[in-house]
């Protein structure tokens, strides 16, 4: 078997973004497949519009035809395509990631379909992104490859307008008598 | 100094220090510039734009006409600020505009004694002689003379921002309304924004005496807004301006940021499910003789100024305020000021006209009675009732109505997403502000089944008072573009009755006020001169920015290296190591060339190609669209797509195939790769490559939707490094492939897939762009520079040389292969190319049918023909025209064609250039005139192949 | 920018969103079809102030072809479907 060589980062991203956040931005390598069936195959394994752990692997349903899977695909009735090398794979990490990352998606992070899915593929101002998080403090985020150094050079940018107390950053929580975080 | 012992909204621990005009003044946190300006005993502000009138500060918002001001502070300056609107900081410079020399002393003021020959329009009628009089001599002086200040030309070095922002009820206004709205709003849990554009929130409520819950209405809204800071689902936004209403409940507003804030301004684009219009009322001043002097103020300001900012406006007033209550409040609040009270206008007076050139000194009225009177005052409190502030409103809807009983444009009822509440809809009583903006909220929410439905009564729009008449005379309808009544009059007397026309030809409402102040005046002008109803008039288009925005907030970071994403291929570091220079073409970062020690572009391209045609060199095409096609219909899927027949393509085999438009014409060219069976593998050109990927998807999902075919995007994924030159197949055998590259197992137009070396998977695509034996090593981009460093390395040996878009623009113009945008344009037929015989006669396709339209077949069309000097040796212009006969005298000639490129090719050793040409592949050998009507440079050219050099293709397949 | 309700992911802000010009339907490529008919599918739809049917890609989000019903005076949106919904619903 071919020995595995190590791929080349397509970024810079590793450590703190400019400016007053301390959010991280860290590149690391990231096995993508892009699993293809009808609706209803795939209905049966994750549904549309949502995430799912599976061993070795995150698998993202965002699309009605396609699965997304990171890390070791499943077996199954699928056309499998690797993509691994055509996405970037970022993770922000900072007390307010999610909420940074929300101020410049078109969609609303904090919807509630959205904070129960904990995944969405929607546009971050210039840049198509897909988003999966466990907890809103450490945000993954796929882009295409070619535009990746741009987005985190655009991240570092915008990190850079914001002031270390910022309360436009203030995290929303889940329901309105839950508990305040701020203070 | 006019500053009141205590008491007001501002910090006296701290004093702001600031100039105006060069002088010292100071001021307090919590002041506006106006009000800073007046504690410091300074009324008179501005000089008008047209009659260089003097001018003091009106208001206490931004309805400000009159009190506009050029700020300066540490990163440039200002101009056009209203005093009114800048929150004092220390370290400001104010100046005023528009005089000369001196705000006291002002040149200008000498054309009020143009009076009648500056009226309204006077600039169409008038500087007619002689011809070029305007442009050479009026323009400039007029330009002087008239208008605001001077605009700061150094560059903008703040930082800039645009956010988003998602709620299920967005608050604009911070007033009784707004307040009353967002608190059950928040109560009910929906995600709730309060914005304020003021930097303290209360709106009205700051200087009313009146009592909400037991307290002072200023520390009831003060309570209030701790409360809702408190909860978290809201947001209390303040400093922040909403500007205009969008489609489907979008708000776009600007957060002005604190001066030590890393950003200056931010733009927030606001979606949210319903919005409430709590955004109050404006005063409406009273149009008199004489009513624009400094110390003519709006009763409210003059409230605000003593309550809120703890400044006496003047010494000794005169009080006009068409509301009994609102008289008596500002009455009382004078009083508290210790200003002496001269005069308070009863109902059915009228105000004859004013005295005063620098400062108001007396005021000339008329009694209910007949009686006449002047009154020595330096303050006149006017107010002829409200205007609601519906601006946002009416944006998006058709428009306000005119209401006889609060002589007021007002909002109809509306089922969009944004209501007005409170004064926005001219309800102006405090108690009936609270009921309304609850009742509104609880409809909002039951709208959006958050709650029940109360069906609250909302109160009714509070009826106008009586206002005062007013003599003959000079008197202002628009104060900031210096409109008077005679000119609404003079517009109608020529025909402009329309309020249109009348606002055109006035201009007024159409300075940066847009006519706050002066609309509903204008409107009731125009109805009393010309007997109509106020309600027949209407009103002029409402547009968004509801008061000036920086462009700055408008353009966030989208500037310098942030204006665009900028895409980068798998190869661009290792590149950069080796000193390429770039350039940008679309979205993509290009290797331009790469120059050695230091040659200029030209001598590096030219050894580029040479290396390329005699040696070994190597280019990145990664830049192109992949597509990865699969499933059982994956052929006929594609058949339909491409023109040429793909149907005898075989696993391994490889075509370039062309697309068309639906109507007929070419779209894009590339390759077509079969993989396996039910596997194909296509490329697009890098400018085509989103749009071929949306013609597939489109195809795939809404024409053909019974097709079982998938597509898959893997244009980044793979990069590509194409290895080209007589030395290229021993290259790639030095590569070490674990399959056959002989000439006989790896023939020309062919894939193979496997390993370099054990390790480097690679897909191989032996097609050639410039005409030399050529291999496309395609491997994952993560690979890319693995693969570069072992072509470097394996290379060595034939001096292998890395060529960029230059060169290999050039190599391909000698073979007369096509590029997008040049002769792929999208007017070309296949035919025009020279590709005709790609389109098969077998099949049905995308484009066919159309294509057999008569003009698509035509003989006369332009065709694609090679072209070279006829002495041999001129440069051919580039972008030149192809014409029978030369330009004539005149600069006329008659084209048949154009050049797509135009080069002095390295290998033939002569400028070459390619072209279309009416009936061009009948005209071989036919001398024409290439002339450039740019730089003037004509040239004799003779028609040739299109294929310059090696035309049989001898060095790819002899 | 308006919101288009995205059957699969929601209402969506337009800039997800590439316009993909109004609804046509194509003649088939049976070798059957003349140039009218071309022409009236693809340069003769019909251009009404009120709903009209048009395609937008979800370019941004779930990459579905959606054929959106808006109303051109209003922006309102009536009704919105994807191939395979009508499909399901026949």
């Amino acid at each position: 078997m071919a020995e595995r060589l190590t791929p080349v980062p397509a970024t810079d991203a590793k450590g703190f973004l400019p400016g007053p956040l301390g959010l991280r931005l860290d590149e690391t390598a990231l096995s993508v497949f892009a699993l293809q069936a009808p609706p209803d195959t795939l209905d049966s394994l994750v549904a549309f519009g949502q995430t799912k752990p599976w061993p070795d692997a995150v698998l993202l349903r965002l699309w009605p035809d396609r699965i997304w899977a990171c890390g070791t695909p499943p077996e199954g009735a699928f056309r499998v395509t690797d993509i691994s090398h055509g996405h970037t794979h970022l993770q922000l990490r900072g007390v307010e990631a999610l909420h940074f990352l929300d101020l410049y998606t078109r969609a609303d992070l904090f919807a509630a379909p959205v904070r129960a899915a904990k995944t969405i593929r929607t546009r971050l101002n210039h840049y198509d992104a897909l988003l999966w998080w466990t907890n809103t403090r450490d945000v993954h985020v796929l882009v295409a490859r070619s535009l990746a150094q741009s987005f985190c050079d655009h991240l570092g940018a915008l990190a850079q307008r914001h002031n270390p107390a910022d309360p436009s950053l203030t995290p929303r929580p889940v329901a309105p008598d839950a508990p305040d975080r701020r203070g | 100094m006019t500053r009141l012992p205590k008491g007001g909204l501002i910090n006296r621990d701290t004093r702001l220090d600031f100039t105006f005009n060069g002088r010292p003044m100071t001021g307090h946190p919590g002041d506006t510039l106006a009000s800073a300006l007046l504690a410091n005993g300074q009324h008179l502000v501005a000089r008008s734009i047209k009659y260089h009138r003097p001018r003091g500060i009106l208001s206490n918002g931004l309805e400000e006409p009159c009190a506009m001001v050029t700020v300066t502070d540490q990163t440039g300056n200002t101009p056009n600020l209203k005093a009114t609107e800048v929150m004092l900081r220390g370290g400001l410079h104010v100046t005023s505009q528009n005089n000369w020399p001196s705000v006291t002393h002002d040149a200008g003021s000498a054309l009020q004694l143009g009076g009648r020959m500056l009226a309204a329009g006077f600039y169409y009628k008038t500087f007619k002689w002689p011809r070029d009089g305007w442009h050479k001599r009026y323009a400039g002086i007029i330009r002087r003379l008239a208008g605001h200040g001077q605009i700061d030309p150094s560059a903008d070095n703040a930082l800039y921002d645009k956010r988003h922002r998602h709620c299920d009820i967005l608050v604009i206004g911070s007033g009784a309304a707004g307040l009353s709205a967002a608190q059950t709003a928040a109560h009910a849990g929906a995600t709730t924004i309060l914005i304020e554009q003021d930097h303290v929130l209360g709106g009205s409520l700051l200087f009313s005496r009146n009592q909400i819950a037991g307290e002072l209405a200023a520390d009831w809204a003060n309570d209030a807004v701790e409360a809702l800071q408190d909860l978290s689902n809201v947001t209390v936004m303040s400093r922040t301006l909403a500007f205009g209403q969008y489609d489907h409940g979008q708000i776009l507003a600007v957060e002005s940021m604190p001066a030590d804030s890393n950003a200056r301004a931010i733009l927030w684009k606001i979606r949210a499910r319903r919005i409430l219009l709590a955004s109050g009322a404006t005063e409406r001043p009273i149009v008199f003789p004489g009513n624009d002097r400094p110390g003519i103020m709006l009763g409210g300001a003059v409230r605000s100024y003593i309550r809120r900012f703890s400044v006496a406006p003047g010494t000794r007033a005169v009080v006009a305020v068409a509301d009994p209550d609102e008289g008596e409040d500002t009455f009382a609040a004078l009083k508290e000021a210790g200003i002496d009270v001269r005069a308070v206008l009863p109902p059915g007076a009228a105000i004859t006209g004013t005295s005063g050139r620098l400062h108001l000194r007396s005021v000339g009225w008329r009694d209910p009675g007949g009686k006449r009177h002047r009154t020595a005052c330096d303050l006149l409190c006017v107010s002829a009732g409200w205007m609601p502030n519906a601006h946002l409103f009416a944006q998006m809807e058709t428009g306000l109505q005119f209401d006889g009983t609060t002589q007021s444009l007002l909002p109809p009822d509306t089922s969009g997403p944004l209501r007005p509440i409170g004064g926005a809809r001219g309800i102006l009583n405090t108690a009936d502000c609270l009921t309304d903006g609850k009742a509104a909220a609880h409809q909002a929410l039951a709208e959006l089944e958050m709650h029940k439905h109360l069906n609250l009564p909302r109160p009714a729009a509070t009826p106008a008072a009586p206002g005062f008449d007013s003599g003959t005379g000079k008197a202002f309808v628009d104060l900031q573009n210096d409109v008077t009544r005679d000119d609404v009059a003079l517009a109608m007397r020529e025909g402009y009755k329309d309020i249109e026309l009348v606002k055109r030809y006035t201009t007024l409402g159409m300075g940066t006020d847009q006519g706050k102040t002066s609309w509903t005046n204008g409107v009731l002008e125009i109805a009393t001169q010309s007997g109509r109803d106020p309600a027949e008039i209407g009103h002029t288009t409402y547009r968004p920015p509801y008061s000036p925005v920086t462009i700055g907030a408008l353009i966030g970071t989208e500037t310098g290296d942030e204006m665009v994403p900028i895409r980068h291929t798998p190869f661009h570091r290792a590149f950069e190591r080796m000193g390429c220079v770039f350039q940008t073409s679309g979205d993509w970062l290009y290797a331009r060339y790469f120059p050695r020690d230091d040659e200029t572009m030209q001598d590096a391209v030219i050894r580029e190609c040479n290396a390329v045609r005699n040696g070994l060199g190597c280019v990145d095409m990664s830049t192109l669209g992949k597509i990865d096609v699969q499933g059982p219909d994956a052929l006929e899927f594609l058949s339909r797509l491409y023109c040429n027949n793909i149907s005898t393509l075989k696993p391994g085999h490889v075509r370039y195939a062309l697309m068309l438009r639906e109507d007929g014409y070419v779209f894009d060219d590339g390759t077509v790769a079969q993989l396996g069976d039910d596997h194909f593998s296509v490329t697009a050109t890098t400018a085509n490559s989103a749009f071929v990927w949306r013609h597939m998807t489109k195809f795939a999902q809404v024409d053909w939707p019974e097709l079982d075919v998938t597509l898959t995007d893997i244009s980044d994924h793979w990069a590509s490094l194409a290895i080209a030159g007589p030395h290229a197949r021993d290259l790639l055998l030095a590569l070490a492939p674990d399959f056959d590259c002989s000439r006989d197992g790896f023939p020309f137009a062919r894939l193979r897939e496997g390993f370099l070396g054990n390790d480097l998977p690679v897909r191989v695509v032996s097609v050639s762009f410039s005409g030399e034996p050529c291999f496309e090593i395609n491997t994952p981009a993560g690979f890319a520079e693995t693969l570069l460093e072992r072509v470097t390395k394996h290379g060595a040996g034939w001096d292998i040389t890395a060529y960029g878009l230059e060169a290999l623009d050039m190599l391909r113009i000698e073979k007369g292969h096509l590029s997008i945008g040049t002769e792929i344009d999208g007017r070309r037929t296949a035919d025009d190319l020279g590709l005709g015989a790609m389109v098969s006669q077998k099949k049905d396709f995308i484009g066919r049918t159309l294509l057999q339209r008569p003009a698509l077949q035509a003989s006369e069309r332009e065709q694609l023909v090679g072209l070279t000097p006829e002495d041999g040796s001129s440069p051919i212009p580039h972008g030149a025209v192809l014409s029978d006969h030369p330009i004539s005298g005149d600069g006329r000639a008659c084209g048949c064609g154009h050049l797509t490129a135009a080069i002095h090719s390295p290998a033939l050793g002569h400028p070459i250039a390619l072209g279309f040409l009416t009936n061009g592949r009948v005209r071989t050998g036919d001398v024409l005139w290439a002339q450039s009507p740019v730089s003037g440079q004509s040239v004799r050219v003779r028609v040739g192949p299109v294929c310059a050099y090696d035309p049989k293709g001898e060095r790819l397949h002899g | 920018m308006i919101l288009l309700p995205c059957p699969n992911c929601g209402p969506r802000d337009e800039g997800e969103f590439t316009y993909g010009g109004p609804q046509r339907q194509l003649p088939s490529l049976d070798g059957q079809s003349g140039t009218d008919d071309w022409l009236k599918a693809l340069f003769h739809p019909q251009n009404p102030r009120g709903p009209m049917v048009e395609l937008w890609y979800h370019a941004s989000g779930c990459e579905a072809w959606i054929e959106v019903t808006r109303d051109t005076g209003t922006h309102e949106i009536i009704d919105v479907a994807t191939n395979r919904l009508r499909d399901d619903k026949q």
